[in-house]
């Protein structure tokens, strides 16, 4: 059978550069998805895209699909017809495969008359079906904001301009979406607007290349790699390439050109965070560095040869941006933000929780209470670091580009001679930012940073302002990783229930409506909870149940000993012998919770016949004091092994006694054993919970 | 090329493609956006093209005339085209073209930018125009104003002329931009700039001001019960203004700020509702011209 190449080409106004590369996927798989349920075969898809155009070429797809003859069983005769009157079934049946209920035969299976659609053969033109599998792999994108144009009903993520679809070399004429497809692409938008005919898919990739566009992504974002790198290493620069830049730039292009740019020196006095922020995250310029400092270069794509005025239109950009930067820093320092503590009252943190300044009371409470329970650091910097830490939203910089909080409150800090560990407090109190930040580096700013964050969370919870659905206005998603990040991290024992109580005492004494809302905090422990199992489960990659048989076996939640506990689960996991200590486990978890009886941990060692009872009991009592003192110590390892010493006993326990006597005060003391050998099974984890 | 010459060729441009030449407006606004062309017009079935260059005042981004690229009164030419044409993007680069930025050596972007305006209910999906790195024009496809979604809808191209020209004319301090061959830009607004930030920054009254909105918002309410939505929104306009000066001065707090943008977004939701009402009471009379 004949088979071609598809191409179909959507020509656009400029796309957002941001997660092209996701959109274009997604319209891949709507398209693969969609051949498949109209039955058409195909070997695989290729999906290109620059800034104006989406590419998807369907490889060996067959110009006509014949679907062979073939018998379809339908329902038992006897209930399709009442006496020789087609009932409801039999019509429905009839009616499913558009045929006349007179045109059906029947047959005969193992006795049984059933009703019989025969299908005759089907050829299928593929043609016929393209517009249908291509309007609806285009027109339902999941999660994709569209929008309006023109006078039309239209609705896509930006304009469309034209559709090309060919076929082998047919030009197909059809409406997608009410747009008609055209035999015409046209070229890089700094050529003169004019249609280029094109006969086959082949004739598509070569004709385009002469037009100034690099249709791959791929090799654009190869262009600038190599490029960036060549112009790295010429002139000694530090080897660091933002890949995540390279992927934006490339898909704000059809063909870029790399070039280098210089700005005047003076501006590298600015903060670095400053520096990037123009340069690179407003600017989309590659910064450039040396001994890991920003130099006063940058390194820019144009979607046009370079020349000189491209260049110096460039350079002279950056210019004011970065003498704006340097205006609100110098008025800054004039005033010295530092003083005015009084100023953050007129900084609402939110409505119910009042001003940044009644924030930053709190935050300095509940850091003295971290501290005085878990770091207990002599030089109480996080005091300091608390009272700073917010100062700078007050500042002209940080009200101009408020991302940059932190790091100027930071940089004016070192200005005005504040201590080092300080200073760095002030910008490290907001780490980790992002997912693949670092968690504070100094304890100091750890303790601040988890004080902030929990003041927000829980405040948020009190103000029924808990995140819903994928929505996170208020970032409470985001301050949960990062306080989950750094509580996994710091190596410091904190009992977060403890410490969510706290703060909510501390809320509370200020705003009595939120003192009420006791739903409220029971709902922020749940969310914590929750949080940290699917941590420990989806970046940590522990197992469902060894996360579970931890947690929910601690009444607190501390979230450092918890994974120091599944930490030590795991590596014994892999080993038979202890698999038969958490069959033992669930053995014994199962005895008690059938028995009728309350059993203690109290055995009476005088009501103990069988020998292999003794000999469990007095390995138990033999071992208590060391596992008790091994999990005081955090030893959890050392915990689990001795807890496995009693594996071999207490098999020979199972083999030799019968739980069951007819002496009921001997039955209670067997079962009593149990209990206190189950209290050790489920002291550290719920061990039971690992048998397999 | 002078800055009055600019004017002259894109709004010859834009007449060309058919669009009415209007003048400013008389009241104060912060971006062309807020002429009666732009935001009434976008509203209901009626097709509309107009260009027009418009002062814009922005209180907060005077500089005492002391920085060469922020000013708190400046020039923006707009363009509207509803509904908006499939060739919009490429007249756009033409009109570039027209003012001698040629397409083949100057990198043209068109870098993702949407734009929305809370005291107008009004949202709409588009660009940020760089020449060389440097924005020059908002473009946007209006979705939605005063609360109703627009059919058809409007393309906006804004042009900022100060930093046109400035490429243009190859400079870097925009009080050196040459209006014609004689005279510059800041012999023509270098005090305006000095004398206003000192208003806007040190002397705004913020009770006289808090006192003008309140007996605004009344004046406008009064309006539209009298079914008259053309001046209402002329006193959304001054309203709009007064808020721009109690920012300025730093009057407010950010969430007295937040209510009083929702106060101008309730008027301009009336507005957009009773304008379209009175259009379609009349019958749409420009749908002759579809």
């Amino acid at each position: 059978m004949e088979k071609n190449n598809l191409l179909f080409e959507i020509g656009l106004e400029d796309l957002p550069a941001r997660n092209l590369n996701i959109f274009s996927e997604k319209i891949k798989k709507n398209i693969e998805k969609n051949l498949s349920k109209n039955k058409i075969t195909f070997d695989s898809i290729n999906n290109f895209y620059t800034n104006i155009r989406l590419v998807f070429v369907v490889n060996n797809i067959p110009k006509k699909i014949i679907l062979e003859k073939k018998l379809i069983k339908g329902p038992p005769l006897n209930i399709c017809f009442d006496k020789k009157v087609p009932t409801k079934t039999g019509l429905g049946f009839a009616k499913k495969h558009n045929v006349d209920i007179k045109k059906l035969s029947t047959k005969e299976i193992d006795g049984n008359k059933y009703l019989f659609f025969e299908q005759p053969e089907i050829t299928i033109n593929t043609k016929d079906k393209l517009s249908e599998v291509l309007e609806n792999s285009i027109s339902n994108i999941e999660d994709q904001k569209e929008m309006r144009w023109g006078d039309s009903n239209t609705s896509f993520i930006r304009p469309i301009r034209w559709l090309l679809l060919l076929l082998g070399d047919e030009n197909i004429h059809l409406k997608i979406m009410g747009i008609e497809t055209q035999e015409y692409t046209f070229g890089n938008k700094s050529l003169p607007n004019k249609k280029i005919k094109i006969n086959d898919v082949d004739d598509y990739f070569s004709k385009i290349k002469n037009e100034e566009v690099e249709i791959s992504q791929n090799k654009r974002k190869e262009i600038i790699k190599n490029e960036i790198e060549a112009i790295i290493e010429s002139n000694f620069y530090d080897k660091t390439i933002d890949l995540q830049l390279v992927d934006e730039l490339a898909n704000m292009t059809e063909y870029p050109y790399v070039f280098l740019g210089k700005f005047p020196e003076k501006f590298l006095d600015l903060p670095q965070e400053v520096l990037k922020y123009v340069i690179q995250d407003t600017q989309k310029y590659s910064l450039v560095f040396k001994k890991k400092k920003i130099i006063n270069y940058f390194i820019g794509i144009s979607n046009v040869k370079i020349n000189k005025n491209i260049i110096q239109g460039n350079e002279r950009v950056i210019n004011p941006r970065l003498d704006d930067a340097q205006f609100f820093i110098s008025k800054d320092l004039d005033s010295n933000i530092f003083q005015n503590k009084e100023f953050l009252k007129r900084v609402i943190f939110h409505k119910k929780l009042g001003s940044m300044f009644e924030k930053v009371q709190r935050i300095t409470k509940i850091s003295s209470y971290i501290n005085n329970e878990s770091y207990q650091d002599e030089k109480l910097l996080h005091k300091d670091i608390a009272e700073l830490c917010k100062l700078d939203l007050i500042s002209n910089m940080v009200v101009e580009i408020p991302k940059l909080q932190g790091y100027i409150g930071s940089y004016y800090a070192l200005k005005s001679g504040i201590n080092n560990i300080v200073a760095e407090g002030i910008k490290d109190h907001y780490a980790p930012r992002n997912p693949e930040d670092s968690i504070p580096k100094s304890i100091d700013a750890q303790i601040v940073s988890i004080a902030d964050k929990l003041d927000t969370i829980v405040g948020m919870f009190l103000a029924n302002e808990k995140p819903s659905g994928t929505r996170d206005p208020l970032g409470i998603r985001r301050s949960t990783n990062g306080l989950l990040k750094i509580l996994l991290n710091t190596n410091q024992s904190i009992n977060m229930t403890l410490l969510v109580n706290k703060v909510y005492d501390i809320i509370s004494l200020n705003f009595n409506d939120l003192k009420k809302n006791k739903k409220g905090l029971d709902d922020c422990h749940i969310y914590f909870k929750e949080k940290l199992i699917s941590l420990l489960i989806e970046n940590y990659n522990f197992k469902d149940n060894v996360v579970l048989s931890v947690i929910n076996n601690n009444k607190n939640i501390n979230p450092y000993e918890i994974l120091k506990k599944i930490e030590a689960i795991n590596t014994i996991l892999a080993d038979d012998d202890y698999q038969k200590m958490f069959n033992n486990a669930k053995r014994v978890a199962n005895i008690l919770k059938k028995s009728d009886l309350a059993p203690t941990r109290v055995v009476n060692e005088n009501l103990l016949r069988e020998s292999s009872e003794k000999i469990l009991y007095n390995k138990i009592t033999e071992i208590e004091e060391e596992l008790n003192s091994s999990l005081v110590d955090n030893n959890y390892i050392e915990y689990l092994k001795k807890l496995n010493s009693l594996s071999a006993c207490t098999k020979i326990f199972f083999e030799d006694v019968m739980i069951n006597d007819k002496d009921e005060n001997i039955k209670l003391n067997r079962l009593s054993l149990l209990y206190l050998i189950n209290s050790y099974y489920t002291n550290l984890a719920n061990v039971a919970n690992l048998a397999y | 090329m002078t800055f009055q010459e600019i004017i002259f060729k894109l709004k010859t441009f834009w007449a060309s493609k058919g669009c009415v030449s209007l003048e400013p407006y008389d009241f104060p606004v912060g971006a062309a956006t807020f002429h009666p062309s732009t935001f009434l017009r976008a509203l209901g079935p009626e097709p509309w093209r107009a260009v027009y260059a418009q002062p814009c005042r922005r209180p907060t981004d005077g500089r005492y005339g002391e920085n060469p690229n922020r000013l708190q009164h400046y020039f923006q030419l707009q363009a509207v085209l509803k509904p908006s044409p499939d060739d919009i993007q490429d007249l756009y680069i033409q009109s570039l073209e027209y003012i001698g930025v040629q397409r083949k050596n100057n990198d043209i972007k068109f870098i993702d930018d949407n734009w929305e305006s809370p005291s107008l209910g009004a949202a709409g999906v588009g660009w940020e125009v760089w020449l060389n790195g440097m924005e020059i024009s908002q473009f946007t496809y209006f979705q939605q104003v005063g609360g109703f979604d627009c059919k058809p809808v409007t393309g906006e191209l804004t042009y900022g002329l100060e930093r046109i020209a400035m490429h243009l004319q190859s400079i870097d301090n925009l009080y050196e931009i040459q209006w014609n061959e004689d005279i510059s830009y800041g012999e023509i607004y270098l005090q305006n700039e000095q004398e206003n930030s000192k208003y806007n920054f040190e002397l705004v009254e913020p009770k006289i001001l808090i006192k003008l909105f309140d007996d605004m918002e009344k004046e406008c309410v009064n309006l539209l019960e009298n079914n008259l939505p053309i001046p209402a929104y002329d006193i959304l306009l001054q309203n709009s203004h007064s808020l721009n000066l109690l920012d300025s001065k730093q009057a407010i707090s950010s969430t007295e700020r937040q209510a009083y943008i929702l106060r101008l977004r309730k008027l301009s939701f009336l507005i957009a509702q009773k304008y379209l009402e009175n259009r379609e009471k009349i019958n749409f009379p420009l749908m002759k011209h579809k």
